[in-house]
């Protein structure tokens, strides 16, 4: 009997800051945080705000998440029912800045936005799955409810899906500086044109075509490459390019073009019919699988390209019908973790190229990952990078990490008055492991030289290694309003 | 950036005569000599700047379309020619298929990024598969100039 093989390929671990906290706190002043759901998601907020020196509480109905969380955290732990205002005035929400209200309950979060947006909280973010209380079609909208921001990690998702099957090779995709500047992860083969030659080679290239080399990974090894440094057979390479210009760069990647052109879906989750209506006609083949009669139906009726199939992505039958064995791409995107895992590995020993995994439970990502399965997606992880997005609205903009490497890219608005501004990047004592990537100026990426100045108030996208990361923070701020340098 | 800014109907060849991918880049590079005053140095050197950057990656993008492009020192502006192959070239493309469409851009080398929305332009209006179509069927260098016009003002 034939085993489930390893593949020797790298995974997109889903980008996100939150896998573990980050020990440096970042740029912007303490504030009073009540999170409300002591979820997965919930959990991690907690988890990272109250290691940035936030002071948080966390509002939960079960009594022994919040007993846990308060043991294990700095956090005070409130038991009840947060739409009650007795519950949220215990978490102490007449003196908080900000309100995260992550329940599993859509209607929960959102009474909680309009009561804390009653009390003058400042900062409101909510997150709401159901679609019918945002689209065109809703009653009250979400402004006319209180909430600052709603965070929703499906159009994230379905959004690098896409991106993931549009650029085809890569294993690794991420947005950065609104959409003009791509970070993408790609592995280098044997017959690579870029392979064997030094990054100071490509230069003249990468200059014209706007994209920077900006790790390299070589087993446990991980190159900021500083211009000496050769790519070879079986790095896996992450690189920042124009959004433009990618159609340029790929040939220097690989010889030949790698076809995402047969796509199956499994489930006709939101995230499913989503990523179907985005791409399907742009593919070759486009076909669903749903194991409801009911969805399936429903599923059809909205997609005009797709073939719905209504069967078990477990049945080997159905997979078949899909045709498996031509299958470029296998997401496995229904609501159920257990069943994407199963049907994903199946449909990998049937023929299909790659997988792309979808799992609630965190638990789970290793697991895939160490089963060699490329694209994990985790869309709680998502929710919680969403959400710190919102709170750290100052200074940086995003943070990436990079999967496999101790690497992470961030967008950070240059702070008038900070170091970087106003001299010659090679002025700077930059530290070490860290690079800048690109600016964006005049809506254009560019990639900087020695001689680039910073402008004050430009969005630059930097590449560090963790340990260089506090320096580069430091590098970015301005000073505080009494005069000293921010921490 | 509009196309009608870089290219020009002169700088439009309805029908290349070349067999290969270097006899392509010759006869575009001669072509760009002879009508661009502006180019500095000879046919030569434009197509060796074209040959130096294919040799780090071919241009050709797939779909049977190639966008030659190198930096220029001593040019001022963007600089563009378009040829068609009807005979299809073989590029060393990403998807091996044979070249029917050739666009070339020549960038001044203190170009700061215009360039970058000029190729991403181009490449947006050639990853149409109905423009590409007609621009393979249209006589005549005037049509093949229009169409580009037209095309380009649908964004």
């Amino acid at each position: 009997m034939q085993g489930l093989e390893y593949r020797n390929s790298k995974r997109l671990f889903w980008h996100d800051q939150s896998l573990a906290p980050r020990s440096a706190p970042l740029h912007c002043s303490p504030m009073q945080i009540v999170i409300v759901g002591a979820g997965v998601v919930g959990t991690a907020l907690a988890e990272q705000l109250s290691h940035e020196g936030h002071q948080v509480s966390v509002i939960d109905r079960d009594r022994h998440k919040v007993r846990e969380l308060s043991e294990k955290l700095d956090v005070l732990g409130v038991h009840g029912n947060a739409a009650m205002p007795s519950v949220l005035r215990r978490a102490g929400i007449q003196e908080a800045q900000m309100v995260i209200a992550v329940t599993d309950v859509d209607e929960v979060n959102v009474i909680v936005g309009m009561m804390a947006m009653r009390l003058g909280v400042e900062h409101r973010i909510v997150r709401i799955r159901n679609s019918e209380y945002l689209d065109e079609n809703c009653i009250i909208s979400p402004q006319e409810l209180g909430i600052e921001h709603v965070i929703n990690p499906e159009p994230a998702i379905v959004d690098a899906l896409v991106r993931m099957i549009e650029i085809p090779g890569s294993v690794d995709v991420a947005t950065l500086a609104g959409g003009q500047v791509l970070m993408l992860g790609f592995d280098i083969e044997e017959d690579s044109p870029a392979a064997g030659k030094t990054t100071a080679e490509l230069r003249e290239v990468s200059d014209l075509d706007s994209f920077l080399f900006i790790d390299i990974m070589r087993g446990d090894e991980v190159i900021v490459p500083k211009g000496n440094d050769r790519i070879l057979p079986g790095d896996n390479v992450h690189i920042l390019v124009a959004e433009g210009t990618v159609p340029f760069l790929l040939p220097i990647i690989h010889r030949q073009r790698r076809q995402t052109a047969r796509v199956i879906l499994l489930g006709a989750s939101r995230i499913g019919v989503e990523l179907a209506k985005a791409m399907e006609g742009r593919v070759e083949r486009m076909v669903l699988i749903e194991p409801d009669p009911g969805l399936a139906e429903e599923a059809a009726s909205v997609l005009k390209k797709t073939t719905v199939l209504q069967g078990e992505g477990t049945d080997l039958e159905v997979l078949e019908e899909a045709s498996i064995g031509t299958c470029d791409l296998f997401c496995a995107v229904s609501d159920n973790d257990q069943r994407n895992m199963l049907a994903a590995l199946l449909a990998r020993k049937h023929g299909a190229k790659k997988e792309a995994v979808l799992v609630h439970q965190p638990e789970f990502v290793p697991v895939l990952d160490s089963l060699g399965v490329e694209i994990v997606i985790n869309p709680r992880l998502v929710t919680v990078s969403e959400a710190l997005m919102h709170v750290r609205r100052g200074l940086v903009h995003s943070v990436t990490r990079l999967a496999g490497s101790r690497g992470e890219i961030l967008e950070i608005e240059a702070q008038p008055g900070s170091r970087v501004v106003g001299a010659p990047l090679k002025a700077l004592n930059f530290p070490k492991n860290a690079l800048v990537g690109a600016i964006v100026r005049d809506d254009i990426m560019q990639i900087p030289t020695g001689d680039t100045i910073i402008q004050p108030g430009e969005r630059v996208v930097v590449y560090a290694l963790q340990e260089a990361i506090a320096a580069i923070e430091k590098l970015f701020a301005g000073t505080s309003r009494d005069g000293l340098p921010m921490r | 950036m509009k196309i009608g800014e870089i290219l020009t109907e002169t700088m439009v060849l309805a029908q290349l005569s070349a067999a290969d991918k270097e006899g392509v880049l010759t006869e575009l590079a001669s072509h760009l000599h002879a009508h661009a005053a502006d180019v500095p140095g000879g046919a030569q050197d434009v197509l060796r700047a074209l040959i130096d950057r294919e040799r780090l990656g071919s241009t050709g993008v797939g779909e049977g379309v190639a966008i030659p492009h190198a930096k220029i020192p001593g040019l001022n502006r963007l600089v563009a020619c378009f040829g068609r192959a009807i005979q299809g070239i073989a590029f060393d493309s990403i998807d091996q298929q044979p070249v029917r469409l050739f666009f070339v851009l020549l960038v001044p080398e203190n170009s700061a990024g215009a360039h970058l929305k000029a190729l991403a332009r181009i490449s947006r209006l050639l990853k149409d598969s109905s423009f590409r179509k007609t621009l393979l069927e249209f006589p005549d260098q005037a049509a093949i100039y229009n169409g580009f016009l037209e095309e380009d003002d649908k964004y």
